[in-house]
């Protein structure tokens, strides 16, 4: 059995369930279910729609909505109004139903998340309140507590839509396609890179930044799904009650959708299903507890939290991979760097050899009162390996953050490839062709290996969202390509024995090496290593001295920012050394050696005439 | 003219509480990079629990102290119990999730067992409103600017010239670092915490007498003392408070010269729109984060 046909068995079984469910009772003879459960199972499978929304939005993005009610409601009220006051049919009120929502949580999100995430949260909260607020005041418009009455029944080319027999159970039929099309997007969106971008943003925004994705854009994105979601439940919460008040979008009722979405699993694909049918029908039995069921509800939250942080789909995973984790095979670990016929491609986007790939001239940099870097101006060639070096605190890395676009230039010019690079952002220089590593190994830590890498193509996709949602051919071939790629790129740094584990589990040299190669993903022209070598043993420095140079001899330029003067004098093809923030000396590796300054730099003053020779000698033990 | 002294004087006095609750905010932040996140529900204990301890025959000064207390043990609870567990990683936000499943419990508990109407909180200081400048207005509502003040005189006082204090500063600069040095960075979050729960209790037993006690008092004003702190950029103390009390003034105008059921809507669309334009905040630097 290949291990997709678990998960292909239960949608089967699930569609066939909801497809014969309002003709149990022909088949077995009985009174049940009655139009009563017929619609109970229609408002939790409505409640499913928008907690596999919710989902995406805080199991993928990592972002937090207390408003997600509201954003029903907003639905709800935008399908009712379009019918009752200006006579829309069903399905175009359907379409602003669903796309008024998500532009309001593009216009929630986007002022928000490109501070911190935690803001969005705090906004939604008050949307949701203000949402509720206008329902109840304005009541010309809305009916206020009465709410809107007697919407007209919704039909599809003439034919009423309702959940009775007579016509089949057509409404029943409508909703559950609606769940299966939520079920697929989320699913498409899971195994696409914008789901990726999603968890990687959750994860570590700096790397994802440095490797092209726009984390104000992805995070967006990911409320404005998670948005229309909501409306389209809402809008299908109209259309069959049709009637409408602003008492079933409250901020409990918000809370609960988000405990439903923890509750079964957040950033699980069947987590959303669980959660809602068992919070569901938990709360048909709570509803005698009255004022105490909002703390049932907060308890439960609490106690989930506690006990069950994966949730009900993600304890499952976990407890099963614990169960076959001790048939696990020792992983093989690959020798690096292995220079795999295909990996030429990976350096294809290279400068026209003896051009400068990089220009800064006077560039500084300032935190307050301390000047980090002054006035440096340096060059690199391209398809050369230019090495940084500098004691502590001498703006080695400060420089590489402007180069990469973390930091922003207090004056000064810095060129890249030709062109002037005036408060750019990471992820545009990225996607011009810069990549780099981080001190602090910064890799996407509950993500496998093998997706970690897919997230270093994310900027080479051409397929847009929507191809990538309808999953075209082109896309898939796209997909099946990168997938290739970044096969190719575990070979190259041995790491294919562990493209399915999860990054966090590798052992610290492996991480370096999985960061270098998500870094090559991106196919950069420049790539920018920070410190790669700390906490590395002997050999793996070597391996990483062979990787750099052949990265250097297939045309890409390396900047390396390095303490390690062994590995520098091995690997450079020039090196600038800083002091102070500025530039001391600068050269062929062999003359920055004997560079009196640098000996004074790194020992003091008066080492330089004291003791040259040894000083010499310990800067470069031969 | 007497219209504009009144809204000018009662939104200065809720201004004031918007301004304790984002220094509240600010508190807890600076210290955790998280907070309770139902903080209103923290104010709202401040004013339920003086009602309830005069009930049993406590007098207003010593029930109102034993209450800010109480809710002060209270906030630092949650932090050990509900925010510390669920901030280990540097983009949790598990202590989101909890603080508000708290919120929630308290809340619903107290409309439970507290009762759903809103209570009383006598005070001799909102009896009888006086005159001023043709606006009438409760001795009580003139509170609380003036505790305001003194709030945040003693607040700046205590980040500068106190051992604890400053401690704190060098938890909020660098956990790790004031680590090193010896602090219990931990603890200091704790004090922190139990400290905002100072000031949003406070808050609550001095506008409970005005605006009466009850079990949902705080879940707006909450809300509104975040986003104010937020819209002042959340590190910046003095920017908090003249967020707060511009927020309060502006409201009551909105209120007066359009309709109360506006101003919710057009406070929370103004303060979207300031985030837009000021993503760091009014009075927020760019902040520096080390790559």
């Amino acid at each position: 059995m290949s291990p997709r046909a678990g998960p292909r068995i239960a949608v089967a079984l699930m569609v066939a369930a909801l497809a014969l469910f309002p003709w149990t009772g022909d088949v077995l003879d009985t009174r049940w279910p009655t139009s009563y459960e017929l619609r109970l199972v229609i408002r939790a499978m409505i409640l499913a729609i928008v907690v596999i929304g919710l989902n995406i939005l805080v199991g993928f993005a990592g972002l937090v909505s207390l408003g997600q009610a509201a954003l029903m409601g907003l639905g709800g009220h935008v399908a009712a109004l379009l019918a009752l006051r200006a006579d829309f049919p069903f399905a175009a009120a359907m379409v602003f139903a669903v796309a008024l929502p998500a532009m309001m949580g593009a216009v929630l999100a986007f002022p928000t998340v490109r501070v911190r995430p935690l803001y969005l949260t705090v906004i939604t909260i008050a949307f949701g309140v203000v949402f509720v607020n206008v329902l109840r005041e304005w009541v010309g418009f809305t009916g206020g507590a009465s709410g809107l009455a007697s919407i007209p029944r919704p039909t599809i080319l003439g034919e009423p839509l309702m959940a009775v027999r007579r016509t089949g159970f057509n409404l029943y039929y409508l909703i559950v396609l609606c769940l299966l099309l939520a079920l697929w997007v989320q699913w498409a969106l899971a195994r696409s890179r914008y789901g990726r971008a999603m968890r990687a943003s959750s994860q570590s925004e700096n790397a994802s930044r440095a490797l092209g994705i726009n984390i104000v854009a992805i995070r967006t994105l990911a409320f404005a799904i998670s948005a229309g979601f909501a409306g389209l439940g809402g809008g299908l919460f109209a259309n069959l009650a049709l009637f409408i008040n602003y008492e079933t979008f409250t901020f409990s009722a918000s809370i609960e959708l988000l405990l439903m979405t923890i509750l079964g699993g957040s950033g699980t694909l069947a987590g959303p299903l669980v959660g809602t049918t068992v919070l569901f029908a938990a709360s048909q039995a709570l509803q005698g507890l009255q004022e105490w069921q909002t703390f049932a509800y907060g308890l439960l939250l609490v106690l989930v939290l506690f006990l069950m942080p994966q949730g009900i789909v993600g304890g499952l995973a976990a407890l099963r991979r614990r169960l076959a984790g001790g048939g696990m095979a020792e992983r093989r670990t690959g020798a690096w760097p292995n220079f795999v016929p295909g990996f030429d491609a990976v350096a294809s986007e290279r400068e026209a050899a003896g051009q400068a790939t990089l220009i800064t001239r006077d560039l500084t940099l300032r935190f307050g009162g301390l000047t980090a870097v002054n006035r440096v101006s340096m060059e690199v060639a391209s398809s050369t390996v230019h090495a940084l070096i500098g004691p502590n605190g001498a703006g080695k890395s400060s420089v590489l953050n402007v180069v990469s676009g973390f930091y922003r230039a207090t004056s000064g010019q810095v060129s890249l490839f030709g062109e002037t690079l005036a408060g750019r952002a990471p992820h545009q220089l990225a996607r011009a062709g810069v990549a780099r590593s981080f001190q602090n190994t910064e890799l996407f830590a509950t993500m496998t290996v093998l997706e970690n890498l897919l997230v270093g193509c994310h900027s080479r996709y051409r397929a847009g969202f929507f191809a990538t949602i309808l999953r075209t051919p082109r896309f898939r071939a796209e997909e099946r390509g990168m997938l290739a790629e970044a096969r190719m790129l575990l070979e190259v740094v041995g790491l294919t024995g562990f493209a399915e584990e999860q990054a966090r589990n590798l052992p610290f040299g492996h991480q370096r090496r999985l960061e270098i190669a998500r870094a090559l993903a991106l196919r950069p022209k420049l790539l920018l290593l920070d410190e790669p070598a700390a906490g590395l043993t002997h050999g793996e420095i070597e391996e990483l001295v062979a990787l750099i140079r052949g990265l250097a001899d297939r045309g890409m330029t390396v900047i390396l920012v390095e303490h390690h003067v062994e590995m520098i004098m091995a690997v450079s093809d020039r090196v600038t050394v800083l002091d102070h923030g500025e530039v001391i000396a600068d050269g062929p590796p062999a003359q920055v050696q004997a560079d009196p300054r640098v000996i004074e730099a790194y020992f003091g003053h008066g080492a330089a005439q004291g003791m040259p020779a040894a000083a010499a000698h310990a800067v470069a033990p031969a | 003219m007497e219209a504009v002294i009144q809204y000018l004087l009662t939104g200065l006095s809720v201004g004031s509480v918007y301004a304790m609750m984002g220094l509240g905010f600010y508190v807890m932040w600076s210290a955790a990079k998280a907070v309770n996140f139902t903080y209103g529900d923290i104010f709202m204990l401040g004013a339920v629990l003086t009602v309830v301890l005069m009930d049993i025959g406590i007098g207003l000064l010593p029930a109102a102290l034993l209450a800010i207390l109480a809710s002060a043990a209270g906030a630092a609870a949650i932090e050990r119990g509900f925010v510390r567990p669920f901030n280990r990683e540097a983009s949790a936000i598990g202590w989101m999730l909890t603080t508000i499943a708290v919120g929630t419990m308290l809340e619903s508990s107290t409309t439970a067992l507290f009762g759903s109407n809103p209570r009383m909180l006598p005070s001799p200081l909102a009896q009888e409103p006086i005159r001023l400048g043709g606006a009438g207005i409760y001795p009580q509502e003139l509170l609380l600017p003036v505790a305001l003040v003194v709030v945040t005189v003693a607040l700046e006082l205590f980040y500068r010239r106190t051992l604890l204090g400053r401690a704190m500063r060098a938890v909020a600069y660098n956990r790790t670092a004031a680590g090193l040095v010896g602090i219990d960075a931990d603890r200091i979050t704790l004090i922190a915490f139990a400290l905002a729960g100072v000031l949003g209790a406070l808050a609550g037993v001095l506008i409970g007498p005005v605006i009466q006690a009850s079990s949902t008092m705080g879940a707006i004003i909450g809300l509104k003392g975040f986003m104010v702190a937020i819209i002042a950029g959340i590190a910046n103390a003095r920017g908090v408070v003249i967020a707060g009390l511009l927020y309060g003034v502006s409201e009551k105008f909105i209120e007066g010269y359009l309709s109360t059921a506006a101003r919710d809507a057009i406070g929370f669309t103004l303060m979207v729109l300031l985030l837009l334009l000021f993503p760091q905040g009014l009075f927020g630097k760019k902040e520096f984060s080390k790559v």
